[in-house]
């Protein structure tokens, strides 16, 4: 089978124009008992958001802890290998405000939005201001600040946009959602419809917020993970492994090499299941019942199969700290080490690569109406990607060809090789998902050999033990998601959870939608959300 | 108004004193209308997975419909939020009498691991009465049909074999 072109990013060269960097700028503030988090004062942070203009610094997340206000950067040169550098900036307002990010970073947008929601504290000069997930309907108005107020409890009111005035003229408004019958979360969109073309998108989120990070607080590691795994079930692997990652940093725990590698081969079936599910869920939107068929079908045979191995359908409760945690096993998965289990699960998704994944792939590029509806529609451009720094199959699709798995100590045997297209629209995204899984089952069938050399070790190199760490510790994660990078920070203290920072990308996936939706067909509208593959239940944490 | 029982507000306001309401289920075959109230979507996976992976589901009698106005009962996945609560109540409303409410997964009955809290109001079990509540974190499509025929055919559980069940 032959690969797409690999596309690498130039080195940027480093700039010396006597002002210093953003990096150094961050290095320069107030030193804490994290090394990689620095506090800044009022002018600090004023400073750091200007030198964010013209800096390269990677955006990660922006979050409050009803005192603080972080700002998480990757300091990874472009180009270079894509392991999170973290560093990060934290600032303690002045009053309930402080200067946003989102006039230099456009990803910080969503998070000011949710900070604002959640906290109440507002960001000065915001490109975006609407509420992200508090429409009104809570018991109370920034539920988590030591502010907050009770609420009247009532319907969801939206506030939208006065339409545009040519869609009053000559148009109509056209709402999707929350409940469309269909098995996708629960999001709203409102379309403003002028001649058959979408003019004005509108999405209102929130419809499936949980509070989950405010849930995690005081919980044990193990009950977090447990909890990360539901974040989005798109994702679950992901988040169980972030937030692992995170607390296994923080608190100094190597995890055995076994299970390192048994961490990616349920994250790699992961992405198999998730690029599935989107795909069929574009062939449905496209009405092409063949392809979707075959693609249900392959996903169900996936879920049989791990079933019949790790007696689960969906990859939840599967990664604890230290390792992984694969119970209620069935008897012929306990004769067997877990080990020779895993890697029988992934020589026989593997085997998929030759038996029925070509066939699909031909059927799919064979469907000429799905090919004409999916060719050109959503374009995202290489500049839009660049300023949002998206990831996963979106960002990939337009050339961005970041991958966090080059990092990990699992793929470091097995050369990985991730695709990269440079069209942008719905069908590179879709084709993408189709290289995608190619990768996967290659990894899959290198990781089954790997564990199979592993097979007669004990179960020590399945699960390292944690311990029960008594001061405060801090630490971070990032995994490559089906989606994009996903990325936790953590703090610990008496050997719980004291706070926890996600960053997912299905907020700016779900921005980047509402732009690329403008000016699409009306037709096209389903096809195209369903190739973003936007968890609602991920956006809205 | 967040704890009001939909059921009973919803019949009462049909049928203030009429004579009991037939059985639920008296049409085939029963239409479902899913409702994602707020969750992980991993229910909306297996539901998703039971309707087009060979569970065999139009020779049980069960379609699904995009809209809720020919829905015979409401399949509700998610934890209630909020801000779904109108949503879910302005589906059931609706939906054409007799009428019946699944719910599917441990959040749909008591919040699961979402339990109430500022945005979530923790499951339906105590907002309204459920016709058929099947359990799981997510439950199979396998225990989701076979709670599904369990209502059509309550006395003797069929149990469905899919036709490429291994």
């Amino acid at each position: 089978m032959s690969l797409p072109p690999i596309l690498f990013g130039g080195i940027l060269p480093v700039r010396e124009d006597g002002r210093p960097s953003v990096r150094r700028l961050i290095r320069s503030g107030e030193k804490t008992s994290t090394p990689w988090r620095f506090e800044l004062d009022e002018d600090g942070w004023y400073e750091l958001v200007e030198r964010l203009r013209d800096d390269p610094i990677t955006f990660m997340g922006l979050w409050c802890d009803g005192v603080r206000i972080h700002a998480l950067f990757s300091e990874n040169i472009p180009g270079g290998d894509s392991r999170l550098r973290p560093l990060m900036a934290s600032l303690v307002p002045d009053g309930p405000r402080y200067r946003g990010l989102s006039s230099v970073r456009s990803a910080a947008s969503p998070f000011e939005r949710m900070i604002h929601d959640l906290w109440g504290v507002e960001a000065m000069e915001a490109v975006d201001v609407r509420p992200l997930v508090d429409h009104g309907a809570w018991s109370a108005n920034a539920p988590l600040s030591a502010r907050a107020v009770p609420s009247s409890e009532g319907a969801a009111s939206f506030v939208f946009e006065a339409p545009d005035p040519t869609v009053t003229d000559r148009g109509m408004i056209l709402p999707y959602g929350p409940a469309t019958g269909g098995m996708e979360g629960p999001v709203h969109h409102r379309l403003g419809v002028v001649g058959g073309r979408i003019r004005t998108v509108e999405t209102a989120g929130g419809f499936a917020h949980r509070g989950v990070t405010a849930r995690m607080v005081g919980m044990t590691p193990a009950a977090a993970v447990e909890l990360a795994g539901r974040i989005s079930a798109t994702a679950t692997v992901a988040h169980q492994w972030t937030l692992c990652m995170a607390v296994e940093h923080a608190l100094g725990v190597m995890v055995p090499p076994t299970a390192q590698c048994m961490r990616a081969v349920l994250a790699e079936i992961e992405r198999i299941h998730t690029h599935l599910t989107w795909l069929a869920r574009t062939a449905q939107a496209a009405r092409a019942d063949l392809v979707m068929g075959r693609l249900y079908r392959a996903r169900e045979t996936l879920a049989r199969l791990c079933a019949s191995v790790l007696g689960k359908r969906l990859l939840v409760d599967t990664i604890i700290p230290g390792g992984v945690l694969l119970s209620g096993r069935p008897a012929e998965g306990a004769e067997l080490g877990l080990p020779a289990a895993m890697a029988r699960l992934a020589d026989e998704i593997a085997a998929f690569d030759e038996r029925e994944f070509p066939e699909i792939r031909a059927l799919w590029l064979a469907s000429a109406g799905l090919m004409e509806v999916l060719s050109g529609a959503g374009h995202v451009s290489r500049e839009e990607a660049e300023t949002l720094t998206l990831g996963g199959p979106v960002g990939r699709a337009c050339g961005r060809g970041l991958d966090l798995r080059e990092s990990y100590d699992a793929y470091g045997a097995v050369s990985l090789r991730t695709p990269v297209r440079t069209q942008g629209d719905a069908l590179a995204r879709s084709l993408i998902r189709f290289d995608d899984i190619a990768e996967s089952l290659r990894l899959l069938a290198a990781f089954a050999r790997e564990l199979e050399g592993r097979k007669d070790e004990g179960p020590g190199e399945v699960c390292a033990p944690v311990p029960a760490v008594l001061e405060r510790a801090a630490g971070y994660g990032a995994v490559e998601g089906p989606s994009g990078p996903v990325c936790h920070c953590v703090t610990m203290q008496e050997g719980r959870i004291a706070q926890v920072f996600v960053a997912d990308p299905a907020a700016i996936l779900s921005m980047t939608l509402e732009k690329a939706l403008s000016g699409a067909r009306w037709e096209e509208f389903d096809v195209v959300k369903c190739s973003f593959g936007v968890s609602a239940a991920a956006a809205d944490l | 108004m967040s704890t009001v029982l939909i059921r009973a507000l919803f019949t009462s306001l049909v049928a203030p004193a009429g004579p009991a309401l037939p059985p639920v289920i008296s049409r085939s075959p029963l239409v479902l209308f899913h409702v994602d109230s707020g969750g992980c979507e991993a229910c909306g996976l297996e539901v998703e997975a039971l309707i087009h992976g060979n569970y065999g589901l139009a020779e049980a009698g069960v379609s699904f419909a995009d809209t809720p106005r020919t829905a015979d009962m409401l399949l509700v996945t998610g934890a209630y939020s909020r801000m779904m609560m109108p949503v879910v109540q302005a589906a059931w409303e609706a939906m054409p009498q007799p009428k019946g409410l699944l719910a599917v997964g441990a959040c749909a009955l008591d919040g699961g691991p979402f339990g109430k809290n500022y945005a979530m109001l923790g499951g339906l079990e105590s907002h309204a009465s459920v016709d058929c509540a099947i359990p799981g974190c997510p439950p199979t499509p396998h225990a989701v049909l076979e709670g599904i025929v369990s209502l059509l055919s309550p006395a003797s559980v069929v149990r469905p074999v899919a036709a490429t069940e291994e």
